[in-house]
């Protein structure tokens, strides 16, 4: 047994596990008494957030807090390892957690089966030294980076789309995510990896640099301050790039405009109809009539059932006119996207319409139906 | 002056192309850059105010200048994990 400096007892076994730290001169027995009093939030456990955990865990963060509110899909498995044949439909943070249990007893890890929201972001962030970005939308991005910014958090971004990534560490003093992007582009802008692909190994190597990136700031070694890394897997090179403060920061910049965290969500709109709501008002006295605007073979795959007509976008604009305007429209794609962009076009024509958010594939999950999810 | 700029990832497709070339005045700053870039590619218009741009490993703000021959690195927010 070793009396390590804040009086903390170390077993032997312990320290034979962390004898490659320990043969780090920046690291040591300080660095690894430090890993063990550290409190990290890792939240989406996906392509990103499993090899970062995986590492956080294998490295003796003390305590690990697994955020996710998804399930193990088949499509997920393509990019994250960690989970298996057998895990799906469990939720993957409960899962992530067995499976670092086994990895490492010796930390505390907690699964939190949950989103990021408005009303719990500020309270996660604060209970934590130090925040792992792993989320798969733009609004979850922001809303983080909002909350860690305003609770004075450290916190580690990655991001990827197709062969590309980001990662960037931002300090608590800034520069912040709204230093690089001050706001997010409208959704229909917005593509992700169920729509634009992405290779498996590129969230392993973004993950794992993100992993990276915690390690040395929790330990207090290499750069300090805010710093991006752009990968091009494809290219195969990292690019690091010095990050500034932006004078015009709408966070943290000279006249700040954002004071609490997730000033876009709204994104969805009130034109936005929630898959949990869906049900309720296909019941109701007048339930509009749903507009299928997937492409024939992803009709295959799954349905809404209900009153509706099927106009896959690729044909939209040139036949948007067989429409009906007398009766209330629901758009509904596979993730929200296509219908988003359906509904700003005809918005701008008077029809009454609104979209499904998130798409089939957010009804399938709210209904169970996890099987066929694409 | 004359500037490159390189788009990155969606903007690329959105744009059909890896690289344009501008004529800008002398001494024009990086918004007014934006402020061209955008009004002569309307595709670009969701992400005016959601672009990061970097002159080489240099990230840049509205208000600095640029000089000729200057390549300018556009890059989008991503979403996926």
């Amino acid at each position: 047994m070793v009396l390590t400096p804040n009086n903390e007892l170390f077993p032997d076994a312990e320290l034979r596990r962390y004898a490659r730290h320990l043969a780090l001169p920046e690291v040591g027995l300080e660095g690894q008494v430090r890993l063990k009093a550290a409190r990290v939030l890792v939240i989406g456990m996906g392509g990103l957030g499993c090899p970062a955990a995986q590492y956080l865990a294998a490295a003796g963060i003390g305590q690990l807090t697994l955020a996710d509110d998804d399930r193990v899909e088949l499509t997920n498995l393509q990019r994250q390892p960690l989970y298996g044949e057998g895990d799906l439909g469990l939720p993957k943070a409960e899962v992530a957690s067995t499976r670092l249990r086994a990895l490492n007893s010796a930390i505390r890890i907690e699964a939190l089966v949950e989103r990021i929201t408005v009303s719990n972001v500020m309270e996660l962030v604060q209970q934590h030294d130090l925040v792992l970005d792993g989320t798969d939308s733009l609004i979850a991005r922001y809303l983080l980076a909002d909350g860690c910014h305003l609770a004075g958090v450290p916190l580690v971004h990655g991001a990827l789309r197709r062969f590309e990534g980001q990662v960037a560490l931002f300090p608590p003093q800034g520069p912040c995510y709204r230093c690089l992007f001050p706001r997010p582009p409208p959704p229909e802008a917005i593509d992700d990896c169920a729509t634009a692909g992405v290779l498996g190994a590129v969230p392993g190597l973004l993950g794992s640099l993100q992993a990276l990136e915690a390690l040395k700031w929790l330990l207090g070694i290499g750069p300090r301050k805010g710093r991006l890394l752009l990968l091009d897997g494809l290219a195969g090179t990292i690019q690091p790039m010095a990050l500034a403060q932006r004078h015009s920061c709408p966070l943290c910049g000279e006249s700040p405009t954002i004071s609490a965290p997730g000033g876009e969500q709204a994104a969805c709109g009130p034109k936005g109809l929630a898959p949990e709501e869906l049900q309720a008002v296909l019941d109701g006295p007048k339930p509009p009539l749903l507009v299928d605007l997937r492409e024939s073979w992803e009709r295959e795959l799954a349905l809404i059932p209900g009153e509706g007509l099927h106009l896959p976008f690729s044909q939209f604009e040139e036949r948007k006119g067989e429409l009906p305007r007398q009766r209330e429209l629901l758009l509904y794609c596979h993730l929200g996207i296509r219908s988003a962009v359906a509904l700003n076009l005809l918005q701008q024509e008077d029809y009454q319409t609104r979209h499904l958010v998130g798409g089939i594939n957010a009804w399938l999950r709210e209904t169970g139906q996890q099987e066929r999810l694409y | 002056m004359r500037l490159t700029i390189r788009p990155f990832a969606q903007l690329q497709e959105r744009l059909g192309t890896k690289v344009l070339e501008l004529e800008l005045p002398p001494g024009a700053t990086v918004a007014v850059l934006l402020e061209l870039l955008v009004a002569e590619h309307p595709v670009l218009a969701p992400f005016r105010e959601s672009l990061l741009l970097a002159r080489g490993t240099e990230m840049l703000e509205p208000g600095n200048a640029l000089v000729n021959n200057d390549v300018v690195a556009l890059y989008p927010p991503f979403s996926g994990g």
